[in-house]
């Protein structure tokens, strides 16, 4: 049984269609890339994970259960905006305590002790005290994933991560997003644009088009058996040297 | 069909919701009931019998009333135009040139916001009446009349105008110009390009503020209006003078005109400058200009000249013995009559300021949040911003008269409110509303929506968020907006005119019942009082928000 399943789902937005009879499933554990062009859903498909939207039909199942309607508090479920959204008046500490203080069954050393664990986890714990402001794009990243991952979610959800970054902080963080991921195996949807990134670090990527996925599969899959002439299109762009990289790294 | 329900209300939260209604539901029972006893008041006659449009048609037959209608609007086109353009270069001048000594600019622009509008009239009588300073220079002005009354409303709304302009002038997303200016496009085509668009909410904002304020005060008319009837002059001579209520009611819903006018306008200019800025704009980086520059500080200049003239004469006025013929010295003109109030209605006006200031900035910024910040609620919310914008256009009279018939009748609840200091905080936080609640959304609008998402993904309940991430994030516009009611309730005449009672008095009507007496020197004092005061909270105001933005500067620092 795959951990969180997306059955016929549609979204409309008024007369638009975002997201046209979409069902997947990803598995417990597992880094999920969803590719596509700019305005294809992406978005839309990630909020509807995290419940910030509503669905026009379907469903959606969390381990197994209707989680459909489930608000987003109840989830379990830990999220990166593609603007970040760190609280401006909060130091990195503050922001990664933020959600911690909800916690009611946590007393304060517990809290303090997680915080501290994910500043180590992201490298920032010598920037704690900063305020986003004071933050490079790349530490801004670090804080918001640090705060996502503070509750132990579930599940984590990156919305075009690393677009704000330039390619040698972008080609650093992906390594290390995958890593930090692997080390706490929490089930990983991502959306990016990119087919590099999509390819050198996803299990399984989902190919998106026009409101619909084109295609699912591993990036080898992908390369070798592409379904149509769009996900043919984006792979020839992909250069193959991440695929070896990629398949080195997981040995 | 549960799911389609479902389906449409996921994003509904129950608590925001019920808050919304809520404070919707208090916003209706308190202003549009009201207004709704107000118009009822007009179609009938004293013994409460339906009369139709009698008391309309009575009213037009009546030429010196149906000439105020006239005056009335020749009065706040002129002054709105006037106003507009001189509020509009000044903030320009103050946010983006490079004129010296903004600070000192900026501060005497928001004098007149700090005295009663009949003060700047007795003001301008020191100044160009019969007996003025300048007058007596040997200049020929005609002060009494139409002149007078719009000098004395440019003066009352420039402020205004210009505060509004200065707000979305302040913040200026210098990418954009520093894109513009790569791209090769001038300085005007820059000018009208962006920064124009940049303001054209707060344009179509302005002018039906200045507009309104012009239309409706009745400050100015009273002291040197003359024979030169208005509207407002009208609605209080009605009341006051010959009690007929509903011949009154009659003036009140003629001074809604503007409301109507306002509501049809909203078509034009509806606020959807959804183009908050973005967490990466940069500083506006001004070129200097010697030509720019120098029209822009003389102009600034011969503003706050008149301005200091216009105060320097308030302060003669309280301070000589007996203008013009007795120029020595004294304070015996802060020994205030009882009759007409005495000290004591300055520390009542004190009292109510504050409740005002501490009551409406609360209650504005929370109906700010909700409708910007929820979720769903269409129809609620479309609603609410319809009712937060209603007070702009409804002139204090109007709010006063109508809370007069609403709350004086033995039926309702709140009766016991009538003539106590409640209905007066109540009345001016209703009156001022629309202002400060524009200012709560657009510091609101600037907050990355994301927020709220992220901190409801981290679990924290909605109300946590909001005292934890928007209220400190907002902070400075929320000092802004217990600054301004607390200032406008100190000043202010029209709502609270009908309002208070014998056991309390308060500073602004007491000024006005001096001028009345024809106490001239003992009203100018007062107005110094009040003017002190008013100065002091914003003192107060500058220091702490100077404090929060060097805080927030060092995080930005470091
Ligand atoms: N709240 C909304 N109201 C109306 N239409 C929307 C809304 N959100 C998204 N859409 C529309 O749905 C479509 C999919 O949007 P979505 O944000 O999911 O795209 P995306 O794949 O994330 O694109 P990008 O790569 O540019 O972020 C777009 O055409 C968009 O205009
Ligand atoms: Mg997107």
């Amino acid at each position: 049984m795959p951990f969180i399943e997306l059955k016929n789902i549609t979204k409309r937005f008024g007369k638009q269609t975002a997201l046209h009879g979409v069902s997947a499933g990803v598995a417990q554990g597992e880094f999920v890339c969803i590719l596509g062009p700019s305005g294809c859903g992406k978005t839309t498909l990630l909020r509807i994970l995290a419940g910030l939207e509503s669905v026009t039909e379907g469903q959606v199942f969390l381990r197994g259960k209707d989680c459909t309607y489930l608000p987003p508090a109840k989830r379990k479920l830990g999220i990166v905006f593609q603007s970040y959204a760190l609280f401006p008046n909060m130091t990195v500490r503050g922001n990664i305590l933020f959600g911690l203080q909800q916690q009611k069954g946590l007393s304060r050393a517990a809290r303090e002790e997680k915080a501290a664990e994910m500043l180590r986890l992201v490298d920032l714990a010598e920037h704690k005290h900063k305020y986003p402001r004071q933050l490079s794009g790349g530490q801004q990243q670090r804080t918001a994933l640090a705060r996502a991952l503070a509750l132990s979610p579930d599940y984590l959800l990156l919305d075009e991560p690393l677009s704000a970054l330039d390619a040698k902080v972008r080609a650093k963080l992906q390594g290390e997003i995958r890593a930090i991921q692997r080390s706490l195996g929490v089930t990983t949807v991502m959306v990016t644009h990119d087919q590099n990134e999509a390819f050198s670090m996803a299990d399984r990527v989902f190919v998106m088009n026009q409101a619909v996925i084109e295609q699912m599969g591993t990036p080898r899959e992908l390369y070798e058996n592409p379904v149509s002439p769009f996900v043919a299109d984006f792979v020839s762009e992909w250069n193959p040297a991440h695929f070896r990289n990629m398949e080195g790294a997981a040995l | 069909m549960k799911n389609r329900l479902r389906q449409k209300f996921l994003r509904v939260s129950l608590p925001q919701a019920f808050a919304l209604a809520s404070c919707l539901a208090a916003f209706t029972a308190t202003l549009v009931l009201p207004l709704f006893s107000l118009l009822k008041k007009a179609f009938l006659d004293p013994a409460g019998q339906f009369v139709g449009f009698a008391n309309y048609l009575q009213y037009f037959k009546t030429p010196t009333l149906r000439a105020s209608i006239g005056h009335t609007f020749f009065i706040s086109i002129v002054t709105m135009a006037g106003s507009v353009a001189l509020g509009f270069a000044y903030a320009y001048a103050l946010t983006r040139t490079r004129v010296p000594g903004k600070t000192f600019f900026k501060y005497v622009a928001l004098l007149p916001v700090f005295i009663p509008t009949i003060a700047h009239a007795i003001g301008l009588v020191y100044l160009l009446g019969r007996q003025g300073l300048i007058t007596r220079l040997g200049l020929p002005v005609a002060l009494y009349g139409p002149g007078g009354i719009i000098l004395s409303e440019l003066i009352f709304t420039f402020p205004q105008a210009f505060l509004m302009f200065y707000v979305a002038l302040e913040f200026a997303d210098g990418r954009l110009y520093e894109a513009a200016g790569v791209m090769g496009v001038g300085p005007l085509r820059r000018f009208f390009r962006i920064t124009l668009p940049e303001v054209k909410f707060t344009l179509g904002s302005a002018c039906f503020v200045c507009f309104t304020l012009a239309f409706t005060d009745f400050g100015a008319p009273k002291v040197i209006g003359g024979s030169y009837n208005v509207l407002a002059t009208d609605i209080y001579k009605q009341v006051s003078g010959q009690f007929d209520m509903n011949m009154g009611a009659v003036v009140g819903t003629l001074l809604l005109i503007p409301a109507v006018l306002c509501f049809l306008g909203d078509r034009l200019f509806t606020s959807k400058n959804e183009s908050a800025l973005n967490a990466r704009a940069t500083k506006l980086n001004i070129k200097p200009s010697l030509a720019r520059d120098s029209f822009f500080f003389l102009l600034c200049a011969a503003v706050t000249l008149c301005l200091l003239v216009l105060v320097a004469a308030l302060c003669m006025g309280a301070l000589v013995k007996f203008y013009p013929y007795d120029m020595n010295f004294t304070w015996k003109h802060f020994q205030f009559n009882a009759s007409t109030g005495g000290i004591g209605s300055y520390f009542n006006s004190l009292k109510m300021s504050v409740w005002t200031a501490v009551l409406g900035a609360a209650f504005v910024f929370a109906v700010a949040y909700l409708l910007e910040k929820t979720n769903g609620l269409g129809f609620l919310r479309k609603y609410g911003r319809l009712l937060s914008v209603l007070p702009l256009a409804l002139p204090g009279m109007v709010i006063g008269l109508s809370f007069i018939f609403f709350f004086n009748s033995k039926q309702n609840p709140l009766h016991f409110i009538y003539g106590s200091i409640i209905i007066l905080v109540l009345s001016n936080i209703l009156h001022y509303f629309s202002v400060p609640f524009l200012t709560a959304s657009a510091s609101l609008k600037k907050l990355d929506s994301e927020f709220e998402n992220a901190a409801e993904c981290l679990g924290a309940p909605r109300w946590k968020t909001f005292l934890r991430v928007s209220v400190p994030l907002c902070l400075p516009a929320i000092l802004e907006i217990v600054m301004y009611y607390f200032v406008n309730s100190m000043v202010t005449v029209s709502a609270v005119v009908f309002l208070y009672s014998a056991d309390f008095r308060i500073a602004s009507i007491a000024l006005t019942h001096m001028e009345e007496a024809g106490d001239i020197s003992q009203a100018a004092a007062m107005s110094l009082l009040i003017l002190g005061i008013n100065l002091l909270a914003r003192l107060a105001y500058e220091v702490t928000a100077r404090g929060l933005r060097r805080k927030s500067q060092q995080k930005e620092r470091l």
